[in-house]
């Protein structure tokens, strides 16, 4: 399996009022095909400052003043440079906790995966983008997937919503997907199906996924490798049966200790 | 009323001089049944269909269900603070459709509920010290048994944060302030409608212990309304889950969870992350 993603000692700091703050320091990070990466962490952490510096949505006064982050061999993140435009939408797909904001109130499901399509599929054909949409949403497991494309976003549960928003995040086929909390605000049933089906796409298709959680549950459910972050540092990476059983660091202890015993 | 000032942390001192008959249950809910009109369509939607349950004092119930099932609308009803529709509620022995209102606002304070959102619940421009300045003015007598600093105390706050404002306060932090509000009242009762939803795992992990250490040194009943059935099963005696405004499955937490009888709580059951993990073990 070959290196999809990779940050190597990735420090990023924050220009405040009242200083500069650290909010990574010293990461790596790496992701192959086929492959789930969780990144766990409490609040504060940096798991999702990590995830918004792969694909270069950074705030403004926020830079990244060491190391890289490399895409498919390509440097698309260091010091004074910013690549991700190029693989934004295309090659890295992105899917956040709050589906309804990612999504266009006013845009029919239809409109906006052909608007995804058009901008990044030179000359696809106007048959090309309704077949590619129609089999997203059935890779999505949606039933009734003619029904979802003519509906608005207000017209679909909260599940749906989401599944479409992964529908958005991978219908250009992108290499590398980025979930950020993206099943948080989901019913436990719900956010079931939304696993299983990463974990099918992922196999299916063969991409990367960075799965970024403060659920290490969830995260052991899913993820062949976890990396737990805490105050902006990795503090144990490893395969994630043996991060969560046999963990080297206080830290994940105390984390995994945190969890209500279930006998 | 002839109680004395009484001081400590909740523990013997919190210990209710009026507490109900042992036989008198802190809540019952008879066949309750709510209904939500749309306002735009007029469409009636049924939020709890015909539920039953009680709680005794000093006991532990849960209520769980996924999003729309309709338990906070139950919790909401039982506690008066939520519109009710057929059937009856019996809190602390009196029917809400029968009691006054007067009545009724005297038996307010005994229920205290705490929300998933704590900064939603405190005022932003109250100080934690001036908020319970305000719920001292309004109930000089029931609140006078303990000081604030040793109030922040008994929720393992330190007295510094009194003079903080919300946004200055971590979520947990916030959290805190709420339940030591709820306490403050000396409840009979505590509606925790997903007090750990929101929070970090080392943090809910300690307001886990503290709701626990209140319950066994207060003797406050506790309605749990979560989705999360590890937090339910650590702090709970008994749990009804729910689906679709209707109650599924009831019964001790242990042969709920272990033996359950309902497809709907074998999903939820199944749904549970952490399978691998905790089959590992």
């Amino acid at each position: 399996m070959s290196v999809l993603l990779k940050a190597d000692g990735l420090a990023v700091t924050a220009r405040l009022a009242g200083g500069d703050l650290r909010l990574l320091d010293d990461v790596d990070l790496e992701i192959r095909r086929g492959q789930i990466v969780g990144v766990v962490g409490e609040s504060g952490s940096g798991k999702t400052t990590l995830a918004r510096c792969v694909v270069g949505l950074l705030d403004r006064n926020v830079r990244v003043e060491h190391g890289s982050v490399t895409l498919a061999g390509d440097v698309v993140v260091a010091p004074g440079v910013d690549r991700t435009d190029r693989v934004r939408g295309s090659a890295v797909g992105m899917v956040f906790q709050d589906a309804s904001r990612s999504l266009n109130p006013l845009m029919r499901v239809r409109t906006q995966l052909a608007e995804v399509l058009r901008r990044h599929v030179r000359d696809i054909t106007r048959a090309e983008v309704r077949r590619r949409s129609l089999e997203v949403l059935e890779q999505m497991r949606i039933a009734d997937p003619s029904r979802v494309l003519d509906s608005y976003p207000h017209q679909l549960s909260g599940g749906l919503r989401q599944r479409v928003a992964i529908a958005l995040a991978v219908v250009t086929r992108p290499a590398l997907v980025i979930a950020d909390e993206c099943t948080t605000a989901l019913d436990v049933t719900t956010q079931t199906k939304v696993v299983g089906l990463f974990r099918t796409l992922v196999d299916e298709l063969g991409i990367g996924l960075l799965f970024v959680t403060h659920d290490l549950m969830l995260a052991s459910d899913l993820c062949d490798r976890i990396t737990v972050m805490s105050g902006g540092r990795v503090v144990e990476a490893g395969d994630a049966a043996s991060v969560l059983d046999r963990p080297q660091q206080d830290y994940t202890r105390r984390l995994l200790a945190a969890i209500p015993s279930w006998t | 009323m002839t109680e004395a000032v009484q001081k400590g942390v909740p523990g013997e001192a919190a210990r209710r001089p009026r507490a109900p008959e042992p036989e008198t249950p802190v809540l019952v809910v008879d066949d309750l049944v709510v209904e939500h009109r749309d306002r735009g369509t007029g469409q009636v939607f049924r939020a709890v269909d015909h539920v039953s349950l009680r709680i005794d004092a000093g006991e532990s119930v849960a209520v769980v269900g996924e999003s729309g099932s309709g338990k906070t609308t139950l919790a909401m009803a039982a506690t008066a603070l939520g519109p009710r529709g057929g059937g009856d509620i019996r809190l602390l022995g009196h029917s809400l459709s029968e009691i006054s209102r007067t009545r009724l606002r005297r038996l307010r304070p005994e229920v205290q509920v705490v929300f998933q959102d704590p900064h939603g619940s405190l005022d932003p421009r109250q100080s934690v010290r001036s908020g319970l300045r305000e719920l001292r003015t309004l109930q000089p007598e029931r609140t006078s048994w303990i000081g604030d600093a040793e109030l922040l105390g008994s929720v393992r706050l330190a007295p510094e944060l009194l003079d903080r404002y919300p946004h200055q306060l971590s979520g947990g932090q916030a959290q805190r302030v709420c339940i030591a509000r709820a306490l403050l009242m000396r409840p009979r009762l505590i509606v925790a409608d997903e007090p750990t939803s929101g929070l970090d795992v080392s943090v809910q992990a300690d307001v886990l212990a503290l709701l626990r250490q209140i319950r066994a040194t207060t003797g406050a009943a506790l309605l749990m309304i979560s989705h999360d059935l590890a937090v339910v099963r650590s702090l709970c005696d008994v749990v009804h889950v729910m689906y679709r405004g209707r109650v599924v499955e009831s019964g001790p937490c242990e042969q709920v969870f272990v033996t359950p009888e309902n497809d709907y709580t074998r999903e939820l059951l199944a749904a549970m992350p952490g399978a691998r993990w905790r089959s590992r073990r």
